[in-house]
């Protein structure tokens, strides 16, 4: 081995990633190469400072207060505030996504000029979007699926009147992403349809987390 | 020198079976237990929502996250490891899940992008001579690299254990851990 070693292989060699063979090559040359040798002593010695700094670091003032406000502990209180007004981002985000769910609709039906829309019933599949795209989605249902578990958990601390409102959202919300999924299935280069999927998604997120955190705190 | 089979450091035995009665009886919904639990772990949530974050304001949020996601979990906590290395656990993935929201945010807005390390902040070249702390450096990788060194060379996790809560290829893994390692010796070296 005449050239010198890259830090790929001095890392790897640090860590145990090297097969015999190998690490047995890169230790002669070691022995051999100041420079090298240099190099892996001083890459050694950041990873054991790295295994010495502090395990612990100091709270901000305060904090476990700001927590303890957060932890639901059993039992629904009524709200100290009408629920009109805690609502409102749920409102908002409903209709956002009213507006967002008739924007997909104009697409889709401006194109397609030859019979009724069908679009909130067919059921796109996420085979139909872009790598990158279905990634996002996997993403979005694992988050989702989460809040909706803790949400469902909670959902007796919250007025029927707000239940119904999150209810109706999501439903938007939900009638909003089918409609650009289906959109972009028939038109999957349109940056436009693609970001009204993304926002969908990033609406019922926000609306479930939203949602979720209004019952903890009731 | 080598890391292999490097731990997760561990709490003390006797720190250990006092947060683990403290965890049992939080179980039950003692919240004085789990604020006791609290003061004993809060340092250490602290730190690695720090290192991760690198910033004050976001790990200050993600370590909130991170205690509420505890309270509401206890359940699944059974004992069989230590309460601290499964707070540990369920801290770095609530501070990993915050990245992916934020890189979701981000493509919302740049979907055509092809920028895989879109969310890093830049490393901003420093003044000569200006010497810099290991810790200083760390906040200056980029998160992708800041990640990985974070949680194999500060916090002793295995690249399997970095690889299911990353979801990275162990590959890819190597090749953060040793950009970051280059980054810091150029960053120290200044």
């Amino acid at each position: 081995m005449t050239h010198h070693l890259d830090d790929q292989t001095l890392s790897d060699l640090l860590d145990d990633g090297l097969d015999a063979a190998t690490r047995t090559g890169v230790e002669e040359h070691l022995a051999s190469c100041d420079a090298c040798f240099s190099r892996h002593q001083r890459m050694g010695m950041l990873v054991t400072h790295a295994g010495a700094l502090p395990r612990t670091m100091p709270t901000p003032p305060g904090e476990w207060q700001q927590i303890r406000a957060r932890l639901h502990t059993g039992g629904s209180r009524a709200f100290a505030t009408p629920w009109w007004t805690r609502r409102g981002a749920l409102l908002a985000a409903g209709l956002a996504l009213v507006i967002a769910s008739s924007a997909v609709t104009a697409l889709v039906v401006g194109g397609r000029r030859d019979g009724p829309s069908q679009t909130a019933a067919i059921p796109a599949t996420t085979a139909a979007l872009t790598p990158r795209l279905a990634a996002l989605e996997y993403e979005y249902t694992t988050v989702t699926r989460d809040l909706e578990r803790q949400l469902a958990e909670r959902k007796h601390a919250l007025t029927p009147e707000t239940v119904a409102a999150v209810e109706r959202s999501l439903r938007t919300i939900e009638t909003a992403i089918a409609e650009a999924r289906v959109a972009l299935a028939r038109d999957p280069g349109s940056e436009t349809l693609a970001r009204l999927l993304v926002a969908g998604h990033d609406q019922k997120v926000e609306l479930l987390r939203h949602a979720t955190r209004l019952a903890t705190q009731s | 020198m080598s890391l292999s089979g490097a731990i997760v450091r561990s709490p003390s035995p006797p720190l250990a079976d006092e947060s683990a009665e403290l965890a049992r009886r939080a179980q039950a919904g003692d919240v004085a237990a789990f604020e006791r639990l609290y003061r004993t772990h809060a340092g250490h949530v602290r730190a690695i929502c720090l290192r991760l974050c690198a910033d004050g304001q976001r790990a200050e949020e993600a370590a909130q996250d991170a205690w509420v996601r505890a309270w509401e979990r206890l359940s699944t906590w059974r004992g069989d490891a230590a309460f601290g290395t499964w707070l540990h656990r369920l801290t770095v993935n609530a501070v990993l899940e915050s990245f992916r929201a934020e890189r979701r945010r981000i493509a919302r807005v740049m979907l055509s992008g092809d920028e895989e390390d879109g969310v890093d902040a830049p490393i901003s070249a420093s003044e000569p001579g200006d010497a810099l702390d290991l810790e200083r450096a760390i906040a200056r990788l980029p998160r992708g690299a800041r990640t990985v060194f974070v949680l194999h060379d500060v916090e002793g996790y295995r690249h399997s254990e970095i690889a299911t809560m990353t979801g990275l290829a162990e590959g890819t893994l190597r090749a953060q851990l040793c950009r970051a390692r280059r980054l810091l010796m150029e960053m120290l070296d200044r």
